[in-house]
């Protein structure tokens, strides 16, 4: 089975499908609760309410599309920066089957309610426990591959690939602790304040251990081989990533801006994350180098816009997200629709982008085929970009037209909206979104049938070859 | 200034000599070629290397 | 020795590099977050009711709309009351702070309401707050399972009696949910202390001004109706119809609320003039 080159690509194949099957999941959750917010009489309790569902669309989200496609190009890349095959390519078949039933029991039991309410570790203890066990075969599986290469020296991708090792292990650990009540029932271990300070010490860095590091690897390795071109400087690249993932760390608590917690653990995230810009954008950068004497391939060759529209996003997403963190900013825009935009061009434009240019590339190359249409796959483009740039702009102007009116007062003092009038006016904002949401949901049954063709057909010549 | 004000000035300086001291390592002249290469060699990784090689060797320089 | 070639000191030293920052904005923000001295002694542990009740809100992922933090920013404490004070959330495990408004701050709903609005609203928003998002919230109307109930409380330290324990037979989530929502920003006595004063005279702007009645019935519908009846008949609150005192009185009442009868105050929300337009239109439909 297509293993001819050496490479266990068998599972990079599983790991592609299912997080593609996943991501289907998380557009679909997330066009629902946005018609939900709405029209709230589409909420249908107890499990299909807004409140229940919204977890499940970011799980689904981060860690079904997300983690599972990092995994598929975890092992990929590794394999061939290390010109080694996989460690333990049976360890890795039962890490697909662990994933699988891991993020069903994870939708299954949000869907029920069961629930720690913390953002992005919401999965009750037994679950978590599941995940800490496909992290540990997960990381086994790359560090030894690594460990045994056959390569001297580690290209970049290699490095963000083992800080996303190491860093979402400390982070989940730490912030999952909880005081079991029953399977189903837990408290987390830390109390108010504290518990907020952790939290946001791991959600702010699940952004950065999963939404930036590992699409960093992925990108990092991706534009060249998609280009056929080295990336601009890998010094820069290596500088940038200590940068990075020093800084990362100190940023959390700019989710807490004036909120009870330390002053003092404020500013230094506020700080932090304007001192973020710089090694990000030292990777922006290297990617718009990379591409000089290459930009004629912006029209010619689909993959390179997929790829290149994602590191602007990051780019955009690195400027917008330092802006928020401070304090000034934040009291005017934090809690609002502004965010959910901010996160979302971060979301479907840099990551998606940058994980649908991977996957089309991989998929064709471990088939053994070509891919089935070019014109679908830009189409796929197109509605993609569209779709996400309506939501993020709908969502930025209905953030700043909603803290306007929060901030109005009267001659005399007094407030001059109520929260309620300020909400009546978001309607037809929410209305685009959801408009929003739909076409980039179209866009993604093209990418899902362009790959389904692709397979298909590389199978059918696979059998054909063999006859 | 008072002792929070020059603990943070202390620690910002030895972070920024921190910096410095990796772009100076990474960046000096001497390491240019070696630095640079794995931007070359991942473009061609078709195939592993024959099974012989050891875990952190460069089976290409033998 | 290069670190490009050892993955395994490379792994070490990526590691070492994630903790600085960690060390210094996690680990030791301990020492400093929720210090002895930022206690406040009349913050109370949730009773078993309210603990069940806040099991349901967690459960119901209530936390992804409303957020339970009010930032020292006028529009915030204008609209939610007394900023929040690391000690208020001693007892909070988890923290439920949110990150997103899709309805108002409740961190401070304690108290502002009567149980009865919670119960009608809960089971149908939009019948108590026109044009609101919230799903409706009927089915809490179940028999709470109080199974777990003493367990959650010991894993969690709070002192319960077995008298509080037996008073959950026949109470339903809404109950508890309910009990929850009223504990709310309620353990420190910040509506008395924190009552703003009304200076200077008061006297009605619109006296006898017909033609601020219609707006005034429109603020009365949007913001009375629901509790006081359409036509000032009375469900949640008294009949408006026979209000028989001066306008300074009731535009005291609508401005400031009447705490001991869970009459809301309403002067954050419509300010001084609206709160006067209220005040003529129920003022008129008495003299009718």
């Amino acid at each position: 089975m297509n293993q001819q080159e050496g490479y266990a690509d068998d599972i990079v194949k599983g790991f592609i499908i299912w997080s593609m099957v996943w991501g289907l999941v998380a557009v679909l959750v997330g066009v629902l609760i946005s018609f939900q917010i709405a029209f709230p009489q589409l909420n249908l309790p107890p499990y299909l309410t807004y409140g229940r569902l919204r977890p499940i669309h970011t799980n689904a989200g981060i860690f079904g599309w997300g983690i599972g496609s990092f995994m598929a190009f975890f092992i990929y890349i590794t394999q061939r920066l290390t010109r080694t095959p996989l460690w333990s390519p049976g360890l890795a078949r039962v890490q697909l089957w662990l994933f699988n039933v891991v993020i069903a029991l994870a939708a299954v039991t949000l869907a029920l309610g069961m629930n720690r309410s913390k953002e992005y570790a919401e999965l009750e203890w037994p679950v978590a426990i599941l995940v800490v066990v496909l992290w540990v075969i997960f990381s086994v599986n790359i560090v030894m591959t690594i460990v045994k290469r056959r390569e001297e020296q580690m290209y970049i991708s290699l490095w963000y690939i083992l800080a996303t090792l190491v860093g979402v292990a400390v982070l989940y650990l730490v912030n999952n602790a909880a005081i079991p009540v029953s399977l189903t029932k837990s408290y987390s271990a830390y109390a108010g304040a504290n518990d907020a300070n952790v939290q946001w010490w791991y959600g702010h860095n699940a952004v950065a251990m999963v939404l930036t590091t590992p699409p960093l690897a992925i990108f990092y390795y991706f534009l060249p081989k998609t280009t056929g071109v080295p990336i601009y400087s890998h010094r820069m690249g290596v500088i940038a990533f200590w940068s990075l993932i020093f800084m990362y760390l100190w940023t959390g608590a700019h989710h807490l801006l004036w909120a009870p917690v330390p002053d003092w653990v404020q500013t230094l995230a506020m700080g932090f994350s304007v001192m973020l810009i710089a090694p990000s954008w030292a990777a922006v950068f290297n990617g718009y180098f990379s591409m000089n004497g290459q930009w004629h391939q912006m029209r010619d060759n689909y993959l390179v816009k997929f790829l290149i529209f994602g590191i602007t996003f990051y780019g955009m997403q690195t400027l917008q997200g330092p802006s928020q963190a401070v304090r000034t900013f934040s009291a005017f825009i934090h809690f609002t629709d502004w965010v959910p935009g901010h996160v979302h061009m971060g979301t479907l434009g840099w990551v998606s982008l940058v994980l649908f240019a991977a996957i089309y590339y991989t998929v064709p190359k471990v088939y053994q085929t070509e891919i089935y249409s070019i014109p679908l796959a830009n189409l796929h483009f197109w509605l993609a970009l569209t779709g996400q740039l309506i939501f993020s702009i709908s969502m930025w102007i209905a953030g700043v037209q909603q803290a306007a009116m929060l901030n109005a007062t009267n001659p005399d003092g007094s407030l001059h909206y109520s929260f309620m009038e300020t909400l009546i006016e978001l309607y037809p904002y929410w209305h685009m979104r959801a408009a929003g949401g739909l076409i980039y949901l179209a866009g993604l049954a093209f990418f899902l049938y362009n790959i389904f063709k692709t397979i298909t057909g590389g199978k059918a010549r696979a059998a054909a070859q063999r006859a | 200034m008072d002792a929070a004000s020059v603990y943070y000035l202390g620690v910002t300086v030895i972070l920024f000599l921190v910096f410095a001291a990796i772009v100076a390592r990474v960046y000096s002249g001497k390491r240019k070629a070696k630095g640079e290469e794995p931007k070359y060699r991942m473009m061609e990784d078709e195939k592993p290397h024959e099974a012989n090689g050891k875990g952190g060797r460069d089976v290409r320089r033998k | 020795m290069t670190i490009e070639k050892k993955p395994i000191i490379f792994l070490l030293l990526a590691t070492a590099t994630i903790l600085v920052g960690t060390v210094v904005t996690m680990v030791l923000p301990f020492r400093w977050i929720n210090d002895p001295k930022l206690a406040i002694a009349s913050v109370k542990p949730y009773t078993p009711l309210q603990l069940e009740g806040r099991d349901i809100y967690i459960r119901e992922g209530c936390n992804n709309c409303h957020t339970q933090t009010v930032r020292p920013l006028l529009s915030d404490t204008e609209r939610y009351g007394e900023y929040s004070k690391s000690g208020e959330f001693a007892y909070d495990q988890p923290f439920l702070w949110g990150s997103r408004r899709n309805g108002p701050d409740v961190a401070r709903i304690g108290g502002k309401y009567p149980d009865a609005w919670h119960v009608k609203h809960m089971k149908d928003p939009r019948s108590m707050v026109p044009r609101s998002n919230m799903p409706a919230y009927k089915f809490l109307e179940q028999p709470l399972d109080t199974s777990l109930t003493e367990r959650k409380m010991k894993a969690l330290n709070f002192p319960y009696t077995q008298a509080q324990i037996a008073e959950l037979s026949g109470k339903t989530e809404l109950d508890a949910m309910v009990a929850y929502l009223q504990k709310l920003g309620n353990d420190i006595p910040w509506r008395k202390t924190g009552k703003a004063e009304v200076l200077g005279e008061l006297k009605n702007p619109f006296q006898d001004n017909a033609a601020v009645l219609p707006e005034g019935k429109k603020l009365y519908l949007e913001h009375c109706a629901q509790c006081h009846g359409k036509d000032l008949e009375g469900e949640v609150g008294p009949s408006l119809k026979d209000l028989d005192k001066p306008d300074a009185v009731v535009f005291g009442i609508v401005y400031s609320g009447i705490p001991a009868g869970s009459m809301p105050a309403f002067g954050d929300s419509l300010g001084k003039e609206r709160t006067w337009k209220v005040v003529t239109f129920l003022k008129s439909e008495h003299r009718r």
